[in-house]
């Protein structure tokens, strides 16, 4: 505690400890020590891309998360979503970190459906959580046509299709249709979200914070 | 459809369905190079893709495959062309064919069979009759006419006496031009029992080349020599009943007569292969990044 500075804002002043002192008191609010936390997905499903994968730019954007933390903060290892799976992810994140720390988590969402809004939430009440949903390298566009063959970089099941022009607009609808429903599923349980595409990592952080 | 090489054409035929089910077989087993994406369940569900061009594929593969081997192959095409023939109807008239086995009787079958024969018989073909019992009677010589033969029926004598086949065949024989599609139609209930040797007759006939019939009626004994060399140039037929009778003339009167000729298939087959097999690389070839 010290004494008011005249100019300093009003708001600073600690009317209790000033009615007991009998003199204006400003409370000092140093820096208060944060918990950062990253989750990023590092399934072989991020190895999508045009040109590089997902996974270089989620790195991206976690690498980013990490330099915001100051002086004295804390970085929280929290386990890749390789480990353990994005609600394995998050229930670990749950119990490592602190209350009130910011946990960034990266990654596809392919299992978002499978997770329980509840868990988003209980997540997002204890922790300030950030997502960062991988656009569809194929969303602006199916670069695919005629007799193709595409392999799951997951479960390497290989299937061969057909694909025409109405095929290419179909999956350019459901594509952006899978982003706007996790973004808005992420978005109501009290997530921050935005998406990265994997030209962009780190600018992809600043537009979720709504800062470019 | 025949082949020159029939192994080959065993592997053209086993090939189509084993083509198809390789295509149809696990990719990632056949070594090609795959689009990589996030999550297929994902993709199948968005592109809802039509599962028909691909089965057209695999089949057009498997097709070309399989033509190519049946080139391969050596197919040839025979076809059996009419060509205006000369046939002479050779008729037991032994006593016994008075029996009434054959209904009306084992003369008179023959000779409702001959008219129905002489009916439907081809244009351009030339018939004619010898009867024979003890020795042999020509009844009508080789006419185009169907009229003149059905005329001549009413002229064979009544079952009597005994059976010269031999004596038969070498009179018909006789009757017939020296080249062009010929054959004789012995009708007769027995076995020889005068006259010639149908040994001997059978060799002249295939001296000459004639092809020879034979249409026995009962369960009497006939000559060996005969019968394999009607097996080996027309047919050779036991028939028990009138119906019996018409239907193996009905056989004579549509193969008996007509010309195989042979036609080599290859060339149809290789450009059929290249055609196929050109629009399923087309097809495919055109596939992948637009």
């Amino acid at each position: 505690m010290r004494a008011y500075a005249p100019g300093e804002e009003i708001r600073a002043i600690d009317w209790r400890a000033s009615a007991r002192k009998g003199s204006l008191l400003v409370r000092e609010r140093g820096h208060v020590p944060l918990a950062w936390g990253a989750l990023l997905d590092t399934s072989a499903s991020m190895r999508a891309g045009r040109n590089r994968s997902l996974q270089e730019a989620a790195q991206e954007a976690v690498d980013a998360w990490r330099r915001c933390a100051a002086a004295g903060d804390r970085w929280i290892d929290v386990a890749s979503e390789n480990d353990y799976g994005l609600m394995h992810g998050l229930d670990r994140a749950q119990r490592v970190m602190p209350a009130h720390g910011a946990l960034l988590v990266a990654g596809d969402f392919f299992e978002l459906a499978e997770i329980h809004e509840g868990l988003l939430r209980v997540v997002a009440r204890r922790l300030d959580c950030t997502a960062l949903v991988a656009r569809d390298p194929w969303r602006d566009g199916l670069a695919l046509a005629g007799f193709v063959t595409v392999a799951d970089l997951e479960t390497r099941d290989v299937r061969r299709f057909f694909i025409g022009a109405r095929s290419q607009m179909r999956f350019q609808r459901e594509a952006g249709e899978r982003e706007r429903a996790a973004l808005a599923r992420l978005r109501r349980a009290g997530w921050r979200a935005g998406t990265f595409t994997e030209d962009d990592g780190g600018r992809a952080l600043l537009r979720a914070f709504g800062a470019a | 459809m025949t082949f020159a090489h029939p192994v080959l054409a065993f592997l053209a035929a086993l090939s189509l369905p084993f083509a198809f089910v390789w295509r149809r077989m696990p990719i990632a087993s056949r070594g090609d190079k795959p689009y990589r994406y996030s999550n297929l369940p994902f993709m199948t569900a968005a592109l809802r893709s039509p599962r028909w061009p691909i089965a057209a594929l695999d089949l057009a593969c498997a097709l070309a495959l399989s033509l190519l081997l049946a080139a391969c192959a050596g197919p040839r095409l025979r076809t059996l062309a009419r060509v205006p023939a000369a046939v002479v109807f050779c008729i037991d008239t032994s006593g016994s064919m008075n029996a009434r086995d054959v209904l009306p009787s084992r003369a008179r079958a023959a000779a409702i069979a001959i008219r129905s024969f002489a009916g439907a018989m081809p244009s351009g073909t030339r018939a004619g009759i010898v009867a024979f019992a003890g020795d042999a009677q020509p009844i009508v010589g080789l006419t185009a006419e169907r009229d003149a033969i059905i005329a001549a029926l009413a002229r064979i004598p009544a079952p009597n006496g005994q059976t010269a086949i031999g004596d038969g065949l070498l009179s018909a024989a006789s009757m017939l031009p020296d080249s062009g599609p010929r054959a004789i139609v012995l009708i007769t209930d027995g076995a020889n029992n005068h006259g010639e040797d149908p040994r001997d007759a059978g060799r002249t006939l295939a001296s000459s080349h004639i092809r020879l019939n034979a249409i026995i009626m009962g369960d009497a004994p006939f000559s060996q020599t005969l019968r394999s060399y009607a097996l080996k140039t027309g047919i050779f037929f036991r028939v028990r009943g009138a119906r019996d009778l018409t239907a193996p003339l009905a056989q004579i009167a549509d193969t008996g007569f007509s010309a195989a000729t042979v036609r080599d298939c290859t060339v149809p087959f290789t450009i059929a292969a290249l055609c196929v097999g050109a629009a399923a690389w087309l097809a495919a070839a055109g596939a992948g990044r637009p």
